[in-house]
């Protein structure tokens, strides 16, 4: 199983870059790529919160639960 | 504050280990060179030096020095002597094989503690430079337990082989002797205690790197 972070398809659709978002939320850009490239093991309620007020969305828009079988 | 403190310890440890290092080399290098010219030295003088090699003696609790031999000892057997604080009788040979052995054995115990240094040089120097979290002094950490341990391991079994040489050139004694005291329980004990640091600290690397994997 995969959970898989879509912050690249949410900052398209609102037209704003990683630095921005970064930026916005205080959070190191570092981080952030960590999270956007989906090298992160675990994200802080905090942080989820900070994405989706800034983003204007829920935290299932972010993130998505991909199964084994769907992979295959 | 303690933490420059600790720095300053770490950078004194590590000039104290780069000269241990360097000593143990040119010890290396010394016992190397007396070793490839032994054979060279033996013929002009026929005389290579001896070897002193511990034997117990009798198995009761209370050591006893009284040892009658039936029969004459060996030839290649020189002096003896008795060390009463440790209950163990040294019996001195110019035997070619212990003499082998024995500088085998120092070889052995120079290089393992060489590499032990060197290995202690690698965790201080990552200390210095502020980052010593890391796979490679996790690897030093655990190198340098499997270090001590095989130093702690084969230089008593090389005392241990050229004890029973020395032994199999005497008659029968009463009471019997036996190679001597050779396995030191206390330095194994520290290389366990060592791996099973090297063991902590991989499992504090996991957690450092989860906390850096955490957004």
């Amino acid at each position: 199983m995969t959970i898989k972070v879509n912050l690249d398809l949410l900052l398209v659709q609102r037209g704003m870059k990683l630095s921005e978002l970064a930026e916005a939320i205080d959070i190191t850009l570092p981080n952030l790529s960590i999270l956007k490239t989906n090298k992160a093991r675990a994200i802080r309620f905090s942080t989820l919160d900070a994405i989706c007020r800034e983003l204007n969305c829920q935290p299932g828009d972010l993130l998505e639960y991909i199964s084994d079988h769907d992979e295959s | 504050m303690s933490s420059t403190k600790n720095l300053r310890l770490a950078r004194f440890l590590k000039v104290l280990m780069d000269i241990l290092f360097g000593l143990m080399i040119f010890a290396i290098v010394a016992l190397v060179l007396w070793v490839a010219l032994s054979p060279v030295i033996f013929n002009q003088a026929e005389f290579i030096g001896s070897a002193s090699i511990p034997v117990r003696i009798g198995m009761g609790s209370e050591p006893q020095f009284e040892v009658a031999f039936n029969g004459t000892p060996g030839e290649r057997i020189g002096t003896a002597h008795v060390e009463e604080a440790e209950g163990t009788l040294f019996l001195e040979t110019d035997s070619l094989f212990v003499i082998a052995i024995a500088n085998a054995a120092k070889l052995i115990f120079a290089i393992g503690l060489a590499y032990v240094f060197y290995l202690m040089r690698g965790i201080l120097k990552s200390i210095d430079e502020g980052d010593p979290f890391t796979f490679e002094t996790r690897q030093r950490i655990r190198r340098l337990g499997y270090a001590v341990l095989a130093v702690s391991l084969l230089g008593p079994g090389a005392q241990w082989l050229a004890a029973m040489e020395i032994l199999n050139q005497l008659p029968k004694t009463v009471p019997e002797l036996m190679p001597g005291p050779t396995y030191n329980s206390e330095v194994i004990l520290v290389s366990l205690l060592i791996l099973l640091l090297a063991h902590v600290w991989s499992y504090g690397l996991d957690l450092e790197r989860e906390r850096e994997l955490t957004v």
